[in-house]
């Protein structure tokens, strides 16, 4: 088993940069997530480590070794894709036993790498269909096989290598939601057995948050974070994971510091939410601060941050805040009025149009649902305030 | 033709069954017309191959005396076996086999290795020599007739099986159709077995090749077809009887002895059988190819 | 399916790729990939460059040339030679019958094509039988064909007894009919392809507007089938470009010249003397294959525009 370090590498296409400067250190044995939305290198990268594409800059080492120019064979990686590239000609054994029939393996104790005896590959073809429940399936064809069978075979075919790596692109995307569920518990019970470690590309946020030991944001070719389900959802390094991760999104407002940096101003006129997958440069001009629509007060570490007067960009988790009830201290808050209810039987979403946008707002089924278009105030949570730089769009304290 | 068990097409009398009252009888009028035209295209379309074997089976002179019937007279039921037998035919007919086979085996062996690097392989000049094998098409034997007897006259291949075949070992034609069968293997798969290890020879062989075997079947088929059907070439490149295909021996027919017309005759039935065979086999790889390409002997 | 159709849909399959990645050309060849690609090419390359460019090339400079008159040496007389050949009455008239033949074979193939297949193409018992026999004809040879032919219509001892080989006038027609059989299978297998490929709602929904029979016939059908009936346009001319096993056994040519058409009277020029004026000739012949074959490019690339 190893680990796998990306050391500033860049892949260009052309004049299009896929992958641009990535330092990456994936450690032996973690299930790392790769996330992201479509177009953001994150297949890229995976493929860079599976030897599919060429690295156009600096250095891919698997383990202490430095992969740049070796043989996708010689890589020691299985891979499973997102189509699973069953051979549609052979059968399910066959197909498991691909990557044994050519590979040079380095059986346990020996040194040199040799190609498997008959035996040592039908143990092993043996034990990974045990593994997955494929047994009664070994003589069929891939076309007579279900979709999540079929996804069964792809896992079978990369464990019987025993590689060093596991790369997976996507290999859930196929199976209905049902399946899915299913299969990534699986997934995450098969990685806790054997150990190996795992990079697993996916857009879905989801997958990440469940399987992952950590995860890896990436967007337009770029690392924007590395850290664990908690660390990312909880402490967001910029608004792009502020806003892709979470659903319903982050909320996210162009506001003011107040002169004596205690508090934000949010404005009323100002386009206040920000698209989260839009770039910095589109944070909106905040409005005259004589019509505010809300303000929030700061805690010691977020004003220690700010600059007083400055500008920034308020971001709120949905279930960080709530509806202020009558009976509730009047402070700070949000003024809104309520625009439509989701009732989603364990939770409900409120959206409330604040400013002229719409702020969504979580809250427990079995608490009284406010009417639409009533006026409400919304309180966040003491913790629930991210702030972010306007310019960098990087977190702030 | 398509491999569904019920052809498609329009149903017969596929007006609205509301129409219920004399309906039943309306269709079955309209169902025995129709088949009564296909019958009779059939007979038209069939009638020079059933006179051309009442030919073969009657006794020439006993034919013309009884003024050409429409059915065999005084029938030589051994006029086929005849046929096959005589010298000529014989080793025409084993000359034709073995330059079918030569060309088909060849063409299937060039075609596929052409079609793997254009479709699997990057190198420069890609796009330029594709540009210089498709264009080949537009230089049919027809029109280097002259200059390429002339090379085959010059390297001594007159009169052999060298002569006969070698210009014809690779075709732009498979190399084409095969490349078609080869791009539409998904990109997944050769990644695949880029990490499986397989290397050129492994993949194309155990991957490409039985991927891509519809096409490269009628491929296979169409080959064949054109090879044994070829005229021009193999009376180019012979000047000796015994180099004469089975094709090119059929225009000593004309000039035959009228007592072994009927002789004659059989064998060009004979002649054809090999392509009905495969038409009636293959019937679906052929139509795939022919309708990719176009046949003609 | 027509060729066209095919390439058509698989090119289609390759852009629609279940996932866009970034799989664009690359930059940066390696050594073992670019060896092993010449070496798959190779053996092709050898052969079409043997029996197909060097002899294209020699066509040009054979027909430069100008042999005395036994044909034993030649000199240079220039490009000239050339136009002179193909401006002059032995390869017009050879041109002229094939554009003949052309006349006579390509309207009838295209016409009993969509007859056969249009009353085929039905869903009835036994319709494969029939099927069958409409494209039998397409395996057999020419040479076989015209055998066939001859038997049937031999003045003598044939049952039709049609003596039109012999008559200057009508000969060429004569052996046009040989090719009309001949292609009655090809034409009906790729009108029939044709037919299938056309979705049967678009007939029914024809049907729920009102459409008999005949107008769905000539509004629907026709105009989806154009593609592939100009797919068969370009095959049978292609045919009848390259006629000549029908003319060597049917007339040799004959008679007083009457069926010579293009690829016979090239046959007729390969002495040494005449050489000069056959290689001319090929390169008439290459330069109207090039112009149908241009044609039938851009028929392609429209028809994939179609299909869309």
């Amino acid at each position: 088993m190893a680990g796998v370090t990306f050391d500033a590498v860049t892949k260009r296409y052309g004049e299009v940069t896929a992958v641009a400067d990535l330092d990456l250190d994936i450690i032996d044995g973690e299930f790392l997530v790769l996330l992201g939305p479509s177009g953001c290198g994150k297949t890229t990268a995976l493929r860079m480590i599976a030897g599919l594409e060429d690295i156009s800059e600096g250095t891919l080492s698997i383990g202490d070794r430095v992969v740049n120019d070796v043989d996708p064979r010689k890589r020691d990686v299985a891979m499973v894709f997102q189509s699973y590239a069953l051979y549609p000609h052979q059968n399910v054994a066959k197909n498991i036993a691909s990557p044994l029939t050519v590979r040079e393996y380095r059986v346990d104790g020996e040194h040199t790498p040799r190609k498997l005896t008959k035996a040592e590959r039908e143990t092993r073809i043996d034990e990974a269909a045990r593994m997955l429940g494929l047994e009664p399936y070994l003589k069929r064809k891939p076309g007579a096989l279900s979709g999540g069978q079929r996804q069964r075979v792809a896992l079978a075919r990369a464990i019987v290598a025993r590689p060093q790596v596991f790369l997976m692109d996507e290999p859930l995307s196929n199976l209905d939601a049902k399946l899915r569920t299913q299969t990534r518990a699986e997934l995450v019970d098969l990685h806790r057995r054997v150990g190996t470690t795992v990079v697993y590309v996916t857009h879905d946020q989801v997958e990440a948050m469940t399987m992952a030991t950590r995860i890896a944001v990436l967007n337009e070719g770029r690392l924007q974070q590395v850290g664990t389900a908690e660390e990312v959802y909880d402490t967001p390094a910029n608004l792009f994971v502020a806003g892709f991760i979470g659903t319903p999104p982050m909320n996210t407002f162009a506001a003011r510091v107040s002169d004596d940096g205690r508090e934000v101003i949010i404005r009323r006129g100002a386009n206040a939410a920000l698209d989260p997958a839009s770039p910095a440069g589109s944070v909106p001009e905040a409005g005259d601060d004589t019509d505010v629509a809300g303000r929030l007060s700061l805690d010691a570490a977020h004003a220690a941050a700010v600059r007083p007067g400055g500008e920034v960009i308020v971001g709120v988790r949905p279930e960080h805040l709530h509806i202020r009830g009558d009976d509730e201290r009047v402070g700070n808050g949000i003024d809104g009025v309520v625009h439509n209810v989701e009732w989603l039987g364990h939770e409900a979403v409120v959206a409330v149009d604040v400013a002229g946008s719409t702020i969504a707002v979580r809250q427990r089924a079995d608490q009284p649902l406010p009417d639409v278009g009533r006026a409400v105030t919304l309180v966040p949570a003491p913790r629930g305030i991210h702030l972010f730089d306007p310019e960098t769009t990087e977190r702030l304290g | 033709m398509t491999d569904e068990v019920v052809p498609a097409g329009p149903t017969l009398g596929d007006a609205p069954a509301a129409r219920a009252a004399g309906s039943a009888r309306h269709r079955g009028l309209r169902l025995t017309g129709w088949y009564t035209l296909l019958t009779v295209l059939a007979v038209v379309v069939l009638f020079p191959v059933y006179i051309t074997v009442v030919r073969a089976l009657s006794t020439p002179v006993a034919y013309s005396d009884a003024r050409s019937p429409l059915y065999p007279v005084a029938i030589q039921w051994d006029v086929f076996w005849r046929a096959a037998t005589s010298q000529g035919l014989t080793r025409a007919l084993t000359l034709s086999a073995i330059m079918t086979i030569v060309i088909t085996v060849a063409q299937l062996v060039t075609s596929v290795l052409a079609a793997y690097a254009f479709a699997f392989l990057e190198f420069p000049l890609k796009k330029t020599l594709f540009g210089l094998f498709m264009a080949t098409l537009m230089l049919p034997i027809e029109v280097t007739l002259i200059p390429n007897v002339k090379t085959v006259t010059d390297l001594g291949w007159l009169n052999s099986m060298e002569g006969l075949t070698v210009p014809f070992l690779a075709t732009a034609l498979g190399t084409f159709l095969i490349r078609q069968g080869f791009v539409s293997v998904p990109a997944d798969l050769r990644d695949a077995a880029r990490l499986d290890g397989y290397g050129h020879l492994r993949f194309m062989w155990h991957v490409a090749v039985p991927l891509a075997r519809p096409v490269i079947a009628a491929f296979t088929v169409l080959s064949f077809l054109t090879a044994w059907n070829q005229y021009l070439w193999p009376q180019s490149v012979q000047t000796l009887d015994d180099w004469q295909t089975a094709q090119v021996a059929l225009s000593n027919l004309p000039t035959a002895e009228p007592a072994t017309y009927n002789v004659g005759v059989a064998g060009a039935l004979i002649v054809a059988l090999p392509v009905l065979v495969v038409l009636l086999v293959f019937q679906r790889q052929l139509v795939r190819g022919l309708t990719a390409g176009a046949v003609k002997g | 399916m027509s060729g066209a159709m095919q390439v058509a849909a698989t090119d289609e399959a390759i852009v629609d790729a279940p996932k866009p990645r970034p799989r664009r050309r690359r930059h940066r060849y390696h050594a073992g990939e670019v060896l092993a690609a010449y070496l798959c090419l190779a053996p092709s390359a050898v052969i079409f460059a043997v029996f197909m460019y060097f002899p294209l090339y020699q066509l040009f400079v054979e027909s430069t040339r100008q042999s005395n008159s036994f044909g034993t040496k030649s000199r240079y007389v220039g490009f000239g030679n050339i136009t002179d050949v193909l401006g002059g009455s032995d390869f017009m008239s050879g041109l002229g019958h094939t554009l003949l033949y052309v006349v006579y074979t390509v309207p009838a193939g295209l016409v009993l094509g969509i007859l056969l297949a249009v009353v085929a193409h039905r869903r009835l018992r036994g319709i494969k039988i029939y099927q069958t026999i409409f494209s039998s004809t397409v395996a057999t040879s020419v040479a076989v064909t015209s055998v066939i032919f001859l038997t049937l219509i031999n003045p003598s001892t044939g049952v039709l007894k049609i003596d039109i080989l012999n008559n200057p006038d009508w000969a060429l027609f004569g052996v046009s009919w040989s090719s009309i059989w001949q292609n009655i299978g090809l034409s009906f297998l790729i009108v029939l392809a044709g037919l299938q490929a056309i979705p049967e709602e678009l007939l029914e929904a024809a049907t729920l507007d009102g459409y008999g029979p005949v107008r769905r016939f000539f509004k629907v059908t026709l105009p989806l089938l154009s593609p592939v009936l100009l797919f068969l346009v370009v095959v049978l001319v292609v045919f009848a470009l390259q006629s000549y096993a029908q003319v060597d056994i049917l007339t040799q040519g004959g008679p007083a010249g009457a069926t010579e058409t293009l690829v016979y009277k090239i046959t007729q020029n390969q002495s040494p003397r005449l050489l000069s004026q056959g290689a001319a000739m090929s390169i008439g012949l290459f330069v109207v294959t090039v112009i149908i074959t241009a044609l039938q490019f851009g028929l392609l690339s429209k028809r994939v525009n179609y299909d869309r």
